[in-house]
């Protein structure tokens, strides 16, 4: 075995905490029952990592093997990437062609190998219809990186697939190509949407985080919850704007479902304002407004040498949310007096349009 | 309310002293750790036989071998003792986080890190566990020094050295060496990696005769080179504390924080050794005059108390040495050590040659620097104090933070600290001023109650009219809208507060020569902010009990109040009578609490000594004073003085005023009101009246009251004398002609 | 939906009715629940209102005080207290209303500044109280000191009307902090 896969699977396995290594290596399935059993688990990491090592080399792993190895890292670890997702389209008459995975896979392989020859690609099954894919880009005249690979993950059938973001951005374009020719579409886009929850991501693209709610009355769980917030008042409380919060809890309710959002970190808006123009020159301060109800941004300067007077340049503002669970945090803003209900779409419309990434220009 | 509370306070503190003898079981195994690690040799006969020591026993013999591996280690190849290294640090690893590791081992260790005979991954492993178990010797620290000139350990343990340094600076038992040191240390700052971590080990380093004009301006140069950077300001803030002359440039007052805690590798494993360490000596809290109280430690910016501790303590060494001539100072140090003050007498010999700590809070904690600070009357030393007081009252404070529990009683004892430094010097920090005007409008009235109403009876005397907005608004709002408890509290701090400006003011005027016109323009101020401050008091206490329902809780702590008021004269020598308001009077007048009428007629008896004694003076230095008591108060009092004479002692009560026709008070059933104030019927003493009578003829089936008359009502007024009602017992001696009664 | 007037009904036997308005639901309920936790001889209710004006179809006792909770650290609480206050008669202001913001402490998540409300309140002739809901203990206090008021507004403490505790609460033109 290669010194070089050797210290490969290495930093791998240091890769994964302790207490996953068994999943990840029964994962992996490489080494047998037996093996596995051999491994003392109470060691100290890198000698457990070290005896791995060995075990491969009794086994002759092949550098496939490593990079299925890292896969099923990634596979476990898929939220430590930031994920991006990208639609692809097929042209006009284009019909829907019968779908061979495994000639995906191998026109996709052909694709990037016959660009760059030296790239590892390689594949793994995952459940619905998902292959996983990893690159290790190389060069015409250099060997595959294997430290910083892209991954992709393909769902057969549709016209999404998600990739690793990688720094990499010479290469996008090459993977974008293999994706689409070997997927049998015409064209590809990056959408403006973007997290580190790959299943989230799933589910907002494939609508897959609203089932519930077509299935159920949405009035019906709403009362139970309404009693459940007041269920231990004191009588010598009373709500006066009851009617008024189960509105609250309506409106919210019928714009984020009554399930649990799928979960994304951030939402970016960016704003253009063509060049500002002095309106009415009598007042002492002039203001500029963006309405979108909810993100109402004002700008204030004095007439005279503010910083937006005599501004030739559009001008642009950046709003950024961020939050550990941002569509939940949302959902929350109205119920918890925080905001009106409802919300501006910008802010609702995230898993419906499919984006957390805006541009708005004034028009 | 705060006066219940300090008896808990002490009563705890009392228990934590305590707790070393009585002894959990978890303490003494620390303990006994400790001394395992002190003295090997002895170890095992020093053990009684429990598990938890074997255990320990067992771990001081693996930890053994593997300092025998480390002290002894020929070059071996890396490969065979890959295994034996590993189980070795192990350990030690264990160990240290166990229990902290004895100077020797350290030392050892120290030296096997910094040698560079291992690869940089084992030096960092070694580095980081170097945890004491008590202290770390100055000599370990000088050797290890001394590796880093010869350039054998690559720069990432260069620095992991310097912050394992800075975190341990407490742990380390003497620092006169490593100051020696200190050009090295400074040398090194040219080092732009270490800089920073070099910068804040001589932030805590730095002594006077460190600052030298030639390091001033390296300093500046490379402040010109690096621009502001946080750690360059900290040591220049430092220098400029010590030789403020030096330094001209300016630098950023609010500045709070340097340098980060959270940069501490060994945050956790410093708690337990400190608390170990305190285990071993644990401190008496209070201040008192006589040894200064010498914590083993000192603790600079990764504290975990608020207040810093008083640098670094060599007195293990030097007590031996008590008695050392002045001479012997002059010509070497030129100061004196901190630590090293431990008298009175010593503080009187030295006083030329101290050199205050360089964190101005350590002095909160020792008497014999009080003493001094206030003694020197040093303009720049009392700002360095309120400097750091204002700076860490503001960080600190519970109600400007998120608030946690632990946060809160922290917060309250650094409070309390800073109480009992006030009132050992019987005066208020214009710091702590600032801070209550700033954060009492914002106060809930709740966080820190009985620290904050004690903060504010330490308020330095002030213009009343220009204080009413900035504090006595606030409070007077807190006192309407709050529980009985809360007021009483208030007056009682405000009573303290007026003890304490009439304390100052008294000292003031003796202090102030004499001239023709005593009575100045500022003494007329002062009294008129005092007269100020009575009248609020008043207002609030009449607002008070109308609100409290008259309340006789309330009532005695007003009482309390005017017994301060009613004696300004006479005891604090001051030309004021303030009377208290007609309200008070006449609640306290027709209370059914005997020891309100009995407060009530001492206050009164002292009312009428100081304008007597006033009238008296007035009379003597007729051309000399200007200020003549109005003539208003002699005649409310006198009005006051004859109502209650009236009502208690002739029964002939409100002579003047509201009089009701004889056929109302028929129909009422009242006509005997007159004589129902007095003495015998007055709904306080009507107890006293009857259990006199019982006691005088106990076979006697009715009680007659009016039979209280002539030689009995001398007899009954004996009884009530002996009943400890010696105010009354004041007020009819000395406002009353008894003769011309009976 | 109409105006709220402090007089127009005849108050309830030896009770006191206290309306707590403010954006945060979470936190009026918590400091209506310390409310009832205190020691208090009348019969306290306590409403809870997001907003005014209340709907008007519902039985409601006369409140005998009216708090305005704002919340430091949220601009929007400000606002929608700003707007119910123009459905509140003005002899509310004469004793029978006060401010209370909670938060002043924390100042570096504070979008409102304390002056504002202070600002607020002496436009409004009312007085301002400051407290930390979030704070077990400080609620506490701040639930009591509300309770005592309340018994005055709601005439329960004799000798003492809610135009009196008004008078006695309005501080002079105090000096903003800034300057000090």
């Amino acid at each position: 075995m290669d010194e070089t896969i050797a210290e490969f699977i290495r930093r791998t396995i240091l890769k994964i905490p302790m207490s996953e290594m068994m999943t990840v290596l029964e994962a992996w399935n490489f080494l047998s029952e037996s093996q596995l059993q051999t491994l003392n688990l109470r060691q100290r990491k890198d000698s457990l990592a070290q005896s791995v090592v060995l075990l491969c080399e009794e086994k002759c792993a092949s550098l496939s093997d490593a990079a299925l190895l890292d896969i099923v890292c990634t596979q476990v670890h898929r939220h430590q990437k930031i994920w991006d997702v990208y639609q692809m389209s097929k042209g006009p008459g284009e019909d829907l062609d019968l779908f061979d995975i495994e000639q995906f896979k191998s026109s996709f392989k052909k694709i990037l190998q016959r660009a760059l020859r030296n790239v590892t690609v390689s594949f793994r099954d995952a459940e619905e219809n998902a292959v996983w894919i990893r690159i290790a880009w190389g060069t015409q005249y250099t060997k595959p990186n294997q430290y910083k690979p892209t991954y992709v993950v393909y769902y057969s059938h549709t016209p999404y697939a998600f990739t690793s973001s990688s720094r990499l951005k010479s290469n996008i374009p090459l993977l974008g190509q293999a994706l689409t020719v070997a997927s049998k579409h015409h064209q590809i886009v990056k959408m403006d949407l973007r997290s580190r929850y790959l299943d989230s991501l799933k589910a907002i693209v494939f609508k897959q985080y609203n089932q519930n709610f077509e299935i159920h009355n949405p009035t019906a769980p709403l009362q139970e919850r309404s009693v459940g917030l007041d269920i231990n008042t004191d009588s010598r409380i009373i709500h006066e704007n009851a009617v008024e919060k189960d509105k609250v809890q309506r409106i919210t309710q019928e714009t984020f479902g009554d399930y649990p959002q799928p979960r994304l970190e951030f939402a970016q808006y960016k704003f253009w304002k063509a060049a500002m123009l002095t309106t009415t020159p009598q007042t002492p301060t002039q203001s500029l407004q963006f309405h979108n109800r909810f993100l109402e941004t004002k700008f204030k300067s004095d007439l005279n040498g503010g910083i937006l007077a005599d501004r030739e340049e559009p001008l642009r503002c950046l709003i950024k949310f961020s939050s550990p669970h941002l569509l939940e945090a949302l959902k929350s803003l109205a119920p918890a007096g925080i905001a009106d209900a409802p919300l501006s779409p910008l802010l609702t419309c995230i898993p419906s349009r499919g984006m957390n990434y805006f541009k708005i220009r004034d028009k | 309310m705060h006066a219940v509370m300090m008896p808990q306070k002490t009563g705890k503190n009392y228990q934590a002293q305590n707790r070393p003898s009585q002894g959990s079981s978890s303490y003494q195994t620390n303990l006994s750790a400790c001394e395992v690690k002190q003295k090997p040799s002895d170890s095992k006969e020093n053990n009684p036989m429990q598990d938890d020591e074997h255990a320990d026993d067992q771990d001081g013999d693996v930890l053994q071998i593997a300092m025998e591996y480390f002290e002894k280690d020929p070059i071996r190849s890396l490969r065979s003792k890959d295994k034996i290294l590993e189980k070795h640090l192990i350990t030690v690893e264990n160990v240290a986080w166990k229990n902290g590791l004895a100077p020797e081992t350290i030392d050892i260790l120290l030296n096997v890190a910094l040698s560079g005979r291992f690869g940089n991954a084992v030096n960092t492993r070694i580095l980081k566990c170097l945890i004491p178990a008590t202290l770390i010797s100055e000599d370990s620290v000088v050797k290890a020094v001394s590796w880093l000139c010869v350039g054998k350990c690559s720069g990432s343990t260069k620095v992991l050295f310097y912050r394992w340094l800075i975190a341990m600076f407490d742990f380390i038992d003497h620092k006169e060496q490593i100051n020696l040191l200190y050009g090295f240390f400074f040398a090194s700052l040219q080092d732009d990696v270490l800089c920073p971590y070099v910068c804040h080990l001589l932030y805590l380093l730095t002594k006077k005769e460190n600052v030298k004009p030639f390091r001033v301006r390296k300093l500046l140069d490379l402040q010109a080179k690096m621009g502001m950077q946080p750690h360059l300001q900290a040591l220049l803030s430092v220098y400029k504390f010590f030789v403020p002359t030096l330094i001209s440039v300016s630098l950023p007052v609010r500045k709070k924080i340097y340098f980060k805690n959270s940069e501490n590798l060994w945050k956790t494993a410093l708690l337990a050794v400190r608390q170990r360490n305190q285990g071993l000596c644990p401190e008496p809290r209070k201040l008192m005059l006589g040894p200064a109280n010498i914590r083993p430690l000192k603790r600079k910016w990764n504290s975990h108390s608020i207040i810093p501790v008083l640098n670094s303590s060599s007195h293990t060494t030097e007590c031996g040495k008590k008695e050392m001539n002045l001479s012997e100072y002059l010509s070497s140090s030129g100061s004196l050590p901190l630590e090293q003050l431990q008298r009175f007498p010593q503080l009187l010999e030295n006083i030329h040659c101290l050199e205050l700590p360089s964190q101005m809070g350590s002095v909160l904690n020792n008497s014999l620097l009080l003493h001094y600070i206030n003694c020197i009357r040093d303009e720049s030393v009392l700002l360095r104090l309120y400097h750091w007081l204002s700076q860490t009252l503001q960080e600190e404070c519970v109600w400007y933070k998120v608030n946690n529990y632990e946060n809160g009683k922290e917060f309250a004892s650094f409070l309390d600290t800073i109480i009992r430094a006030e009132s050992f010097l019987h005066e208020g920090f214009y710091s702590c001023e600032a801070f209550l005007y700033k954060s009492l409008p914002l106060w809930d009235g709740f966080c820190c109650r009985s620290q904050v109403l004690q903060l504010v009876s330490w308020i330095p005397f002030n213009n009343f009219s220009e204080m009413k907005p900035l504090l006595f608004d606030h409070l007077a709002h807190l006192f309407f809208t709050s529980t009985i408890y809360f007021k009483c509290s208030i007056i009682e701090s405000l009573k303290e507060l007026l003890q304490n400006w009439l304390l100052w003011l008294s000292k003031d005027i003796h202090v102030k020569p004499v001239t023709d016109s005593p009575l100045d323009t500022s003494l007329c101020e002062s009294m008129n902010s005092v007269f100020k401050l009575v009248h609020y008091v008043g207002w609030l206490s009449t607002i008070g009990m109308r609100l409290e329902s008259n309340s006789t809780f309330l009532m005695h702590f007003i009482l309390d109040f005017f017994e301060t008021a009613c004696d300004i004269y006479l005891i604090y020598n001051l030309p004021l009578v303030v009377l208290f308001p007609r309200a008070i009077f006449y609640s306290a007048l027709f209370t059914l609490d005997a020891s309100i009428l009995n407060q009530l007629c001492y206050i009164m008896h002292r009312y009428h000594k100081n304008l007597t004694a006033a009238k008296k003076n007035e009379l003597i230095q007729k051309a000399k004073s200007k200020l003549s008591f109005s003539s208003k108060t002699y005649k409310e009092f006198n009005c006051c003085l004859t109502t209650m004479v009236g009502c208690l002692w002739t029964s002939k009560p409100f002579k003047k005023g509201i009089r009701f026709s004889p056929e109302t008070l028929e129909k009422l059933g009242v006509e005997e009101h007159k004589r129902s104030l007095n003495l015998v019927y007055h709904s306080s003493l009507l107890g006293y009246a009857v259990s006199f009578l019982l006691q005088e003829t106990p076979e006697e089936k009715t009680i007659n009251l009016s039979s209280i008359q002539g030689k009995k009502w001398n007899l009954y007024l004996d009884y009530l004398f002996s009943e400890e009602l010696q105010g009354l017992k004041l007020f009819i001696e000395s406002c009353i002609r008894r003769s011309s009664v009976s | 939906m109409s105006v709220l007037r402090p007089l127009d009904k005849l108050p309830g036997l030896n009770t006191a009715t206290v309306l707590l308005v403010g954006a945060d639901d979470a936190l009026l309920q918590r400091l209506a629940d310390s409310m009832l936790k205190t020691d208090c001889a009348s019969e306290l209710r306590v409403h809870l209102a997001r907003s005014l004006p209340l709907p008007s179809n519902v039985n409601r006792p006369r409140v005998d005080l009216l708090v305005f909770v704002i919340n430091l650290h949220s601009k929007y609480s400000l606002q929608s207290v700003e707007k119910s206050l123009h459905h509140v008669d003005a002899s509310f202001f004469l004793g029978k209303a006060c401010f209370l913001a909670t938060g002043a402490g924390r100042e570096n998540l504070c979008s409102v500044h304390r002056n504002t409300i202070v600002r607020l309140a002496r436009t409004y002739r009312s007085p301002v109280l400051f407290c930390d809901l979030e704070v077990e203990g400080s609620r506490a206090a701040m639930a009591q000191r509300l309770a005592r008021m309340l018994q005055i507004s709601a005439g329960h403490v004799p000798g003492v009307s809610a135009m009196s505790l008004l008078s006695l609460l309005r501080s002079s033109e105090s000096p903003s902090l800034e300057d000090l």
